[in-house]
């Protein structure tokens, strides 16, 4: 991997990424339309999905050629709908479930990977839909640092399961999107010290139903992809206490948790997500046994074993 | 006495004629070509190795172990062989497991979706003694597209009843025309591919095989 290959890969979604979210959370007159912070995020995350993996696979066939391809054409399609999600933000209870059992269903209808039944698909579909649930939720009572940095750390740890998955572009994708999702961060925390909010009040803003719905449908997403094309030491308890994680989130919002505010209760909360991350990372790499292998492959041993 | 050598002699020139017959034709027998024989392949002395330019510097290498299929072919090579060949993905061998996983993986033959690449001819071309030009479609990543192997026909042994027939094959191609894109527009792995394969075939009763 060149520093060249990371640069495209990885740089230029991080760059189209902060061309989408800083002027969205940053410029004050900008931030206040209607949709466009809510939805900002959302778009960064699915067009750094996109570009990455043009910039790995080039542009994907239509129908796709391999199964994993369809996930630029879905998070194509999380682009368009991350600005009319945001719109529906504040459209109460039945929006939220609207929206909520209509992407679990699209999404667990669209991606279809190897050795998915049809179980694996309404967990998925599941999975996507809880996860909004709770994304949603927490956007609406939660600083934008909180998120955006469990998402960084959730989509980087996704990064580090995919390359000892033997996924390169999967890798690379993760990797952008945990780029983009710190660049959400880093503006998040610029807002939080340097700009005020229409009420003068000096607060990071939150990343709206868009944001929440990309991140719903991407971390489960990858994980199901990574999953499916597993060729190593990566079992799906791996990729599930990762890819869970973010719903960890939740937790914070309980009640006799949600009152806290400020930077401390945000660790805290960013804490709560890292809990199932380190678990996951901490099982593949103790399940990995370390040696180099310089010899041959088994077969190679079976033909030796046999005499030939 | 006239009589009898005059009978001896007819029976002389009646068995000459039916002699040079039963040579003539057992001489005919033995002309015609050999019937083409279902040679099924040994995997065990069969492998197919590919090399690609990597950054740009060294060529690697590196082999599938599990090839399989069948050849048929007449032992006095009057018609060209006819491959049907697959190769299982997951027997591939470069020597590190790690590398072998990555090669599995989706970003090159994608052993999840397509676990072999298969081979068939479609046409062939003498270019010599025991040597063949064979067209053929290879099917890998799903797509399928037409390529041509250098085949030389590297030895036939056996008795009537069954026989061994190997063949050596070289096939260049580009690796792009099936999808496979990943490392060639940064440099990190070439395009061009050179496949080797050695094969080594069987023919016989059904039973022994």
């Amino acid at each position: 991997m060149t520093f060249g290959q990371l640069l495209l890969t990885i740089g230029l979604p991080t760059f189209v990424g902060a061309i989408l979210i800083v002027p969205a959370w940053l410029v004050p007159r900008v931030r206040d339309i209607s949709g466009l912070a809510g939805s900002a995020l959302g778009v960064a995350l699915g067009m750094a999905l996109v570009v990455a993996f043009m910039a790995e696979a080039g542009v994907p066939d239509l129908p796709p050629a391999q199964k994993w391809h369809m996930l630029p054409i879905i998070a194509c399609g999380i682009v368009i709908l991350c600005p009319v999600v945001a719109i529906m933000d504040g459209s109460g209870e039945i929006g939220r479930w609207l929206i909520s059992i209509a992407a679990g269903a699209i999404i667990g209808w669209l991606a279809v990977f190897p050795n998915m039944d049809i179980l694996g698909r309404i967990l998925l579909g599941v999975w996507v839909g809880v996860s909004f649930m709770v994304l949603s939720w927490v956007s609406h009572h939660r600083r934008g640092i909180t998120v955006t940095l469990s998402l960084t750390i959730v989509f980087a740890a996704l990064a580090i399961l995919c390359f000892h998955s033997h996924f390169i572009t999967l890798t690379l994708i993760n990797g952008a999107l945990a780029a983009t999702a710190g660049v959400g961060f880093v503006s998040a925390l610029v807002a939080e010290v340097w700009t005020l909010d229409k009420e003068g009040k000096r607060r990071s803003i939150a990343i709206g139903w868009g944001g929440a719905f990309a991140a719903a449908s991407l971390v489960p997403l990858t994980c199901f992809c990574g999953w499916a094309y597993t060729i190593g030491d990566v079992d799906w308890i791996h990729w599930a206490l990762v890819g869970a994680a973010p719903t960890m989130l939740g937790l914070g919002e309980l009640p006799g948790l949600h009152h806290r505010h400020g930077l401390g209760s945000s660790f805290v909360r960013v804490s709560m997500v890292c809990i199932p991350v380190a678990l996951g990372l901490i099982l593949v790499f103790t399940g990995v046994s370390g040696q180099e292998e310089p010899e041959g492959s088994h077969t190679n041993i079976e033909m030796m074993e046999y005499g030939y | 006495m006239c009589i009898h050598s005059c009978r001896f002699g007819r029976y002389l020139v009646v068995a000459a004629l039916m002699g040079s017959g039963l040579v003539a034709a057992f001489s005919q027998e033995s002309k015609p070509a050999a019937k083409v024989e279902a040679f099924q392949l040994d995997p065990v002395h069969c492998m197919a190795l590919f090399r690609v330019h990597h950054q740009g510097a060294g060529q690697f290498w590196g082999r599938f172990n599990d090839v399989t299929g069948t050849v048929l072919y007449p032992r006095d090579d009057s018609v060209a062989p006819e491959f049907d060949v697959k190769v299982a993905v997951n027997s591939i061998d470069t020597g590190t497991t790690k590398l072998d996983r990555t090669l599995m993986g989706p970003d090159f033959f994608n052993a999840v979706e397509f676990n072999t690449l298969s081979f068939k001819s479609t046409g062939a071309e003498r270019i010599g003694e025991r040597r063949w030009k064979v067209m053929g479609d290879l099917v890998m990543l799903g797509k399928k597209q037409p390529v041509v192997a250098e085949v030389e026909v590297t030895g036939v042994r056996g008795n009537p009843v069954v026989a061994k027939a190997g063949w050596e094959a070289v096939v260049e191609l580009k690796r792009s025309d099936f999808d496979m894109n990943w490392g060639i527009d940064n440099g990190a792995l070439g395009d061009d591919v050179r496949i080797v394969i050695g094969l080594e075939g069987e023919s016989g009763p059904p039973a022994k095989r």
